[in-house]
């Protein structure tokens, strides 16, 4: 009777589960969608993400106001290229936080596709170089720069030692 | 003992059947739910609180969507924190070989930093033009296997015959070169006199068969131990090209090579 007790109590929360045995799942299968239809909230949002269905992770978290989805939210909407929205997000949690780096990448990306070159700079320098990097390409490819592209790229490479940003350059000049 | 077991068993099935309240903040809270006015009134059985309607997203019936109800999972990666205590740790635990706590960490410090491409390349992601493509080695296996079901498409396209053997060859080499640490290069010169393939029905249904009764032959230098010397002609006759060809599409380990001729 004690086992079996035991064994009860234990079996409630593998009834159940916990969201890391979903994202575990998700790793072994390579399958976010299926940790996007597991998961709720922020965690259902960067599922989505992850699975590249960033239009249905800004439709989840639209109308969130907590940090986490807001951060997720402003992500998907610069993948999106939702600039405007991306910028509204990002004003919120830098009146948050004023040193969230997220909240600054975001900002920097939303002003440098919307054009606002200076105040891109001004936020970029305060991000770590391989953020800003990543900034800089994200933009470049949205915008077809295959000269910028390849230049942040190559800064990437250096940055992270991944010989895969090389790829998205040469890509990037062929489309 | 027994009311234990009562007890766990009553408390499962009173969270079973329970309404489930989504609030907008991601809290999710289970009870019996009813809206009174402006606000619901979530029963639980350690009491009732009020909560404000614009405040909760949504709710799950249990009498009307008790499945979806049941099978969403509670959340438990909270992205809050310090990000570079997160990643430090992720990436640790990752090289003590602790990959789900690993992973764990990292998502959280990706949930709190999308914009990190260190994160993104520890967790297994591959940038792209388009985004993170994912590309963990069980699923980066997956899709190497199943490229051998892309050739069979390809085939009924006018992909020839050849490009099959070397492809096959090619996936033999890799396996040699897994097994054995000996390098075996991919063909890269064949001659290019060699025929399609012909769709026929077969016993076995419908079948890529050669379309003449030419035989294969292949010279490749190839480091296999059956062999005396490491240079060694490869004759693949129409018989064993079918079975190279079920090779490629079922991922059998078998193939048919003649030594020295």
């Amino acid at each position: 009777m004690r086992a079996a007790t035991i064994g009860f109590v234990f079996c409630v929360p593998a009834v159940f589960g916990l969201s890391v045995g979903v994202w575990e799942r998700a790793f072994d299968s390579g399958d976010f969608s299926y940790a996007a239809r597991r998961l709720n909230g922020p965690e259902k949002g960067l599922a989505l993400i992850l699975a590249g269905r960033t239009d249905e992770a800004m439709r989840l978290l639209e109308g969130r106001r907590d940090t986490a989805s807001l951060r997720l939210y402003g992500y998907a909407a610069c993948c999106e290229g939702r600039w405007a929205l991306a910028l509204e997000a990002a004003k919120e949690l830098l009146q948050r936080n004023g040193k969230d780096k997220e909240a600054q990448a975001i900002l920097a990306e939303a002003l440098l596709a919307l054009g606002d070159r200076t105040g891109a700079e001004a936020v970029l320098e305060k991000l770590p170089s391989h953020i800003s990097a990543y900034v800089r390409l994200r933009v470049a490819l949205k915008f077809g720069n295959a000269e910028k592209t390849r230049s942040a790229a190559a800064e990437l490479e250096r940055l992270t030692g991944y010989a895969v940003w090389r790829r998205i350059a040469v890509f990037s000049g062929r489309r | 003992m027994r009311w234990m077991v009562l007890l766990a068993v009553g408390t499962v099935f009173g969270v079973l059947v329970a309404d489930e309240l989504l609030l907008k903040d991601g809290r999710r809270l289970r009870g019996k739910a009813e809206k009174v006015g402006n606000a619901y009134i979530l029963r639980t059985r350690f009491g009732w609180v009020r909560i404000e309607a614009n405040k909760v997203a949504g709710v799950i019936k249990e009498a009307t969507d008790r499945r979806l109800s049941a099978e969403k999972v509670p959340g438990s990666l909270l992205f809050e924190g310090a990000f570079e205590e997160s990643y430090r740790r992720g990436v640790w635990l990752l090289k003590e070989g602790r990959l789900k706590k690993g992973r764990e960490e990292l998502l959280r410090a990706l949930g709190m930093r999308p914009h990190d491409v260190r994160v993104w390349l520890k967790l297994g992601f591959t940038p792209t033009i388009d985004g993170w493509r994912y590309e963990g080695t069980k699923v980066a296996k997956r899709q190497r296997k199943s490229d051998g079901s892309a050739y069979k498409f390809c085939a009924g396209e006018g992909m020839r015959a050849r490009e099959l053997v070397e492809s096959g060859l090619a996936r033999l080499g890799k396996r040699l070169q897994s097994r054995h640490k000996k390098v075996v290069p991919v063909l890269s010169e064949q001659d290019e006199e060699f025929g399609g393939l012909r769709l026929e029905q077969t016993p076995y249904g419908w079948r890529w068969v050669p379309s003449d009764e030419r035989k294969w032959r292949i010279w490749q230098p190839f480091g296999w131990p059956l062999y005396r010397g490491n240079r060694c002609t490869i004759v693949i006759d129409k018989g064993a090209l079918q079975n190279l060809t079920g090779k490629i599409w079922t991922q059998q380990r078998k193939i048919r090579l003649f030594g020295d001729r």
